[in-house]
């Protein structure tokens, strides 16, 4: 019999109105990996919170290691030994990766000071023993882009010599090798006895990594099993509380017909980027245009030319066939451009702002008389919009903090429906989002197309490209090495192309690259 | 995933204008350039009396401006240095005066009121933000009101008086016709801040001035060091309240009363970022020495052609 690393019975955690957890048991092994599933906003970000120090439960108890626990804060769950990958980066960004590694627990010499050299180097060992050799203690988290910091936010946790290790959707922006290195980690930390509890939308990871599962609904437990006793579709329908159908909206045939006659909307002739060169495509009404590719091959940096956050060093742009100079993403949205960003916390939305706001501010141009904005027809507008992406009402009043991810993603995508967007920049939009929403978020994407619209569709998820895209496009080091048409989408296809293996059977008649 | 990719090219922020940001470099950089010019615009030369009485006036608004700088980095405000300041000088004027103590035993006295009242004012602040969680603007303008009201009860009208012997230790010379005293204060000011930087507070007040959520999820005790911080300010503006008075060398109720925007002028300039997280003392510093120099020489443009040909013309003569 195992003993008992973990045993929560009965916690509840009100927010105001709102309960995030309503009576909800857990309890897992030592020594396990167990996963937490369910949808976003079932409570499981809300039990780390709790296990962390960082929210305190309104009722239920929770023992660790057979030990009742009375008081969390976050210096009492280190002392447990539980140490927190968090979903929303903990990482202070003005602070240098060894000073965010080590706060509070920084070398110091006699006069009470911090030894910065010592710091910076402790810091280095440790980076280098869990594999990590291309980033700089000395670096300020800020200057590092997402994945880094995740890994960085992981390694922080591991780093610790944690009994208990928490992971909060630790793969959400994390590459596919970045996600081998983790699962060998975690491989690692359990052979020496560590309990992990992981959070992530991905099955695919979950089956991978992990002995054992809960699952959550409606802050509630639904149930906890054995990995092997459960097929995919049954946990999701365990998640939702329903069946799910198809995830994915039907493609529609003749659209690759139609667009081949339709006037491309968005065009790039030969487009270069700081990391990007000889970029061509062309996207057409009523096409959702795939983008795949490993992290930081130029994809980036190819969206932000296109909605004008970064200017091209060469080639053009042509929006409905006018070459245009995209000089800020003023110019694109008046292009008919709208893009959903890599973070939609910090550059897609204004978090302290109500979804009227957010949803109004690129269009307000249209809701004034005499200078002033007229709030009720502004109102009117933003609320069905709202009802198109299907968020509640409330959202029109309420700050989108208080929304969960794929709500506010949902509430991104509306913005640029009330600018009549032609072109909808997506880039990763499903990152951190569950299930349900993901599939509300395919058939928006695909209602959108169908009815004009054109999409340029980053994901890190090669089924979402494979099942939604009518056409991919690979990038590999800076250049589109390969177009695949409906006909030959394949997960392998994509991913063979991602990791820069030219094709040999020359099955696709769409080379992107001429040379 | 290509290693070269983990670090983001950050086109606006290259390495050495961080490099510039982060150690108050463009601060000094623009206090040299404010000399240079003018050195070159005035007719007179650049006299030991000028080095020693411009930084007589403005070693004050320094410390002062240190204190600000620890709140600012924080993520706070702190509007109560100007009437820290006033109290402090009543204080020392109504309680120690022109007192027969020696002059070491009346300094050590008088540094531990100014210091003592500050951090007490600046505790009172620091548990009233951090521990009650009252906005740190309402909490230090209700001080504020409070303190420079004490202030007029002490003393209602300017008057009174310091030991002539402890004001000129203040601002006398430690080495005659090279370093006058203030300049030292400014030294130890600037080293008492390198040294706060460097304790694991300095790192926690970075940590939550820059994302208080974070330091909290990371462990850090974001209340005490929210409250240390006002304390800490606190008695930087003691300090600054007591050198004043010896610079001063009488009593004022409302002495410290212009300081509040100056204070807050010599942090911005000092390339604080006001909400905290990035920014430094040192800028400070030399922000609050460029603003002393500045609003001294337009003030002293206007003197006329009589004062600027005496033999004893200050420097900051106009050409007139």
């Amino acid at each position: 019999m195992q003993a008992t690393a973990l045993s929560i019975s009965r916690l509840t955690v009100r927010y105001g109105p709102t309960t995030a957890l309503d009576a909800a048991d857990l309890e897992i092994g030592a020594g396990q990996v167990h996963a937490l599933l369910g949808e976003n906003g079932a409570g499981k970000s809300t039990i780390v919170k709790v296990l962390s120090g960082l929210v305190r439960p309104n009722a239920g108890s929770l023992g660790v290691f057979g030990r009742i626990v009375a008081r969390f804060e976050p210096r009492y769950a280190n002392a447990l030994g539980i140490r927190t990958a968090f979903q929303e980066i903990s990482l202070v960004k003005d602070l240098t990766v060894a000073q965010n590694f080590m706060l509070m627990e920084e070398p110091l010499n006699a006069l009470g000071m911090v030894r910065g050299r010592a710091l910076d180097d402790m810091v280095r060992a440790r980076l280098e023993q869990l594999g990590i050799n291309s980033i700089d203690p000395r670096t300020e988290v800020r200057r590092l882009d997402l994945p880094s910091r995740q890994k960085i936010e992981i390694a922080r946790a591991i780093s610790g010599n944690p009994r208990i290790l928490l992971l909060d959707e630790p793969t959400a922006s994390l590459s596919n090798r970045d996600v081998q290195w983790l699962g060998d980690v975690i491989e690692r930390l359990k052979r020496s006895g560590t309990t992990t509890v992981l959070i992530s939308h991905r099955m695919q990871e979950v089956r991978a990594f992990c002995s054992a599962l809960t699952i959550f609904r409606n802050g509630r437990t639904v149930g906890a099993y054995a990995m092997g006793d459960l097929g995919d579709a049954e946990i999701i329908e365990l998640m939702i509380g329903r069946s799910l159908g198809t995830a994915f909206p039907p493609k529609r045939d003749r659209v690759e017909a139609n667009s081949k006659m339709a006037a491309p909307v968005l065009a790039c002739q030969n487009v270069a980027t700081v990391r990007g060169s000889d970029i061509s495509f062309s996207l057409h009404p009523g096409e959702v245009l795939g983008l795949a590719g490993l992290d930081g091959m130029g994809q980036r940096e190819l969206f932000l030319a296109l909605f004008g956050v970064l200017q091209p060093t060469a080639g053009e742009i042509r929006v409905g066939g006018q070459k245009v100079q995209l000089r800020s993403p003023a110019d694109a949205i008046t292009c008919g451009i709208g893009m959903l960003p890599e973070d939609r916390k910090t550059e897609a939305l204004f978090l302290e702002l109500d979804g009227r706001e957010n949803v109004s501010l690129p269009s307000l141009q249209r809701f004034l008389h005499g200078g002033l904005i007229r709030s009720r027809v502004e109102q009117k507008m933003v609320a069905n919009v709202l009802d198109l992406v299907k968020v509640v009402r409330r959202a029109l009043w309420n700050p989108v903090r208080n929304f969960s991810g794929g709500n506010q993603q949902k509430i991104a995508v509306a913005k640029w429906l009330l600018t009549n967007s032609r072109v909808l920049l997506l880039y990763d939009p499903t990152r951190g989002i569950d299930v349900g929403t993901k599939t509300e978020i395919y058939h928006l994407i695909r209602r959108y197309a169908d009815s004009g619209g054109a999409v340029l569709f980053y994901s890190t998820e090669i089924p979402e490209l494979v099942n939604l895209c009518d056409r991919v496009m690979v990038i590999y080091r800076r250049r589109i090495v390969e177009t695949l048409a409906a006909s030959a989408l394949s997960e392998s296809t994509i991913m063979s192309a991602a990791v820069g293996r030219q094709r040999i059977d020359g099955a696709s008649e769409q080379h992107a690259t001429a040379h | 995933m290509t290693d070269e990719a983990a670090a983001l090219p950050n086109l606006s922020t290259r390495l050495p204008v961080a490099f510039l940001q982060r150690s108050g470099m463009i601060a000094f950089l623009v206090l040299l350039a404010v000399i240079l010019a003018l050195i070159a615009v005035s007719p007179n030369r650049l006299s030991y009396f000028d080095l020693s009485t411009i930084s007589a006036s403005g070693t004050t608004l320094a410390l002062a401006g240190i204190g600000e700088t620890i709140v600012v980095l924080g993520g706070g405000l702190d509007l109560s240095p100007g009437a820290i300041i006033s109290l402090v000088n009543v204080v020392l004027v109504t309680q120690l005066g022109p007192s027969t103590l020696g002059v070491g035993a009346y300094t050590a006295l008088a540094v531990t009121i100014a210091i003592g009242i500050g951090a007490g004012i600046g505790a009172i602040n620091g548990l009233l933000v951090s521990y009650l969680r009252l906005p740190s603007i309402i909490v230090t303008l209700a001080t504020m009101f409070v303190v420079q009201g004490a202030a007029l009860l002490i003393l209602k009208f300017p008057g009174g008086s310091v030991s002539s012997d402890f004001a000129n230790l203040l601002v006398g010379d430690v080495i005659t016709d090279v370093l006058p005293v203030p300049i030292l204060i400014i030294g130890l000011g600037m080293l008492a801040w390198l040294y706060i930087k460097r304790l694991r507070f300095g790192v926690g007040l970075y940590a939550i001035g820059s994302d208080a959520a974070a330091a909290q999820a990371s462990r850090v005790n974001v209340r005490f060091i929210r409250f240390l911080s006002f304390t800490i300010a606190g008695a930087f503006f003691g300090a600054a309240g007591l050198f004043i008075t010896a610079n001063a060398g009488s009593g004022d109720p409302l002495i410290g009363a212009g300081f509040l925007l100056k204070v807050f002028t010599a942090v911005v300039i000092g390339g604080t970022l006001i909400g905290g997280g990035r920014g430094g003392a040192l800028g400070t510093v030399f922000g609050a020495l460029t603003l002393t120099i500045v609003s001294t020489f337009s003030w002293l443009w206007a003197c006329g052609p009589t004062t600027c040909r005496s033999s004893r013309a200050p420097f900051f003569c106009s050409p007139c």
